[in-house]
């Protein structure tokens, strides 16, 4: 569950990009946020990943008002929630299957517990080929994959995905759709920020969209 | 293994084999800053008490004896060093005219060993031993050379800057090399202190080993070779506190840059 509660986000210099934000996003809700380039969805999936800071307003999370909580609680929600960005941000002197299990090891997960979440990404998104490859010798595609893997390992309520269905061919959009489709029965509110909604699989329960420098319900 | 390894070795191989040479190159220089180390710290200028008893007459042997009896009782002193007639003539016809002087009257002379870090009250066993041997006197000269301290406290200190200028100038670098997993780490519900504590634990273990066969080589050299001569095992509580030292000041200031660099993600 996630409130926003008068919420606007700047850039640099205090520039406003997004002002006076008030959405409700219940549990197992799939939203879509479309808007131009530079509209400021990528920085709306930070402050909702809370990677930034708003300027003002509140976000409420799992019932929590962020606002009002120190770094270790801070740091309990961010257990909760994943982002996967658009531009990669792996570690490159680390393996793949490291990037992916890096979120499980953070919270010192069990040897057992790492092995078993492992065990069933790979049946899902069929990366038993590329697990023990170095990031640098994958392709943007496969990279994508990693990042998406690394995201859903920690079996997250709140999946955030900044323009992450660009440049996938249309059997991976699908076959990650569904995956997504499998994550929302199970509860996890999804936001897919992206330039338009051009996914025919996805059903989205709410979709809205950054203009003016609003957020407007579409 | 692995899980250990991402866990607590996060940065490269190079940054830790530095850590390693960096810890081991300053134990070394440490090690041969300890005899400035004890000159400055422990009490290596404690003063020097020397017995002159006037030789008298009648009974003066018997006195003698009751001034060492007396003495005997300050459980600060450990024993008395009688200094030979010779050295004392060498001393004074270096400063007095040797046709002047008469050997007669020239007191016997005594060295008085105390205990370690003790000092002796010298007002109270002048009265004593004046009671039995007019005369009779323990005097007190302090070694203190005000230019050896001066000298061990530039070394020391010039080591000291040098030591805390290029550790952090490494730990800086080794910090900005792995500030991707560090926001990752947090990113993903790692708490500040895990972090802290884990990428500490992995360098620790190096300086750890770094101090530890600086110190080990010269045991060796000075044990074995006879190459160099510390007198280790006469400095072990120094070169202990030493290795603390070296091994606290790395640690917290690598926790230092840590905690600024996790501060920096929300």
């Amino acid at each position: 569950m996630i409130r926003l509660e008068n919420l606007s986000i700047n850039i640099e210099n205090n520039k406003l990009l997004i002002a006076n934000i008030n959405i409700f996003i219940p549990s197992g809700f799939l939203v879509s946020i479309i808007g131009e380039p530079a509209s400021g969805k990528t920085r709306l999936s930070k402050v909702l990943g809370l990677q930034e800071k708003a300027a003002v307003g509140n976000i409420h999370i799992l019932g929590k008002n962020t606002n009002k909580l120190n770094r270790n609680e801070i740091a309990k929600l961010h257990n909760e929630i994943s982002l996967v960005n658009e531009k990669i941000d792996l570690i490159y002197n680390l393996g793949v299957k490291e990037n992916i299990i890096l979120p499980l090891i953070s919270v010192n997960k069990r040897a057992v517990e790492i092995e078993t979440a492992v065990e069933e990404l790979v049946t899902w998104l069929k990366i038993d080929k590329i697990l023990g490859k170095n990031i640098i010798n994958l392709s943007q595609y496969e990279k994508k994959i990693v990042q998406f893997a690394a995201a859903i390992i920690t079996r997250p309520r709140i999946l955030l995905l900044d323009n992450f269905f660009i440049n996938l061919d249309i059997e991976v959009q699908k076959k990650i759709s569904y995956l997504l489709l499998a994550l929302k029965k199970i509860g996890t509110t999804i936001i897919i920020f992206s330039s338009n909604v051009n996914n025919s699989i996805l059903e989205y329960n709410e979709s809205y969209e950054i203009k003016n420098h609003s957020l407007v319900k579409l | 293994m692995r899980y250990i390894i991402i866990k607590f070795f996060p940065a490269d191989k190079i940054d830790y084999t530095s850590h390693y040479f960096f810890n081991f190159l300053f134990a070394l220089i440490f090690a041969m800053n300890l005899p400035n180390f004890n000159n400055l710290f422990f009490f290596n200028n404690k003063p020097t008490y020397t017995l002159l008893i006037p030789i008298t007459g009648e009974a003066y042997e018997e006195s003698k004896d009751l001034i060492f009896s007396r003495l005997s009782v300050n459980d600060r002193i450990m024993s008395v060093r009688k200094i030979e007639k010779k050295v004392i003539l060498d001393k004074l016809y270096k400063k007095i005219d040797p046709e002047i002087l008469e050997e007669d009257l020239i007191p016997e002379a005594f060295e008085i060993i105390i205990n370690k870090n003790k000092y002796l009250d010298i007002k109270q066993e002048n009265k004593n031993i004046q009671e039995i041997i007019m005369g009779a006197e323990i005097l007190k000269k302090n070694t203190k050379d005000i230019n050896s301290i001066l000298v061990s406290f530039i070394s020391v200190a010039t080591s000291l800057i040098f030591f805390f200028i290029l550790l952090s100038i490494l730990q800086i670098n080794y910090i900005k090399k792995i500030k991707d997993f560090i926001f990752k780490s947090r990113i993903c519900g790692a708490k500040d202190r895990d972090i802290i504590f884990n990428i500490s634990m992995g360098f620790f273990l190096f300086q750890l080993l770094g101090v530890l066969s600086g110190y080990f080589l010269i045991y060796s050299l000075e044990a074995k070779y006879k190459i160099l001569s510390f007198l280790f095992i006469n400095n072990i509580g120094t070169i202990i506190i030493s290795i603390f030292i070296q091994n606290i000041i790395c640690t917290l200031n690598l926790g230092y840059f840590l905690k600024i660099q996790t501060r920096k993600v929300l």
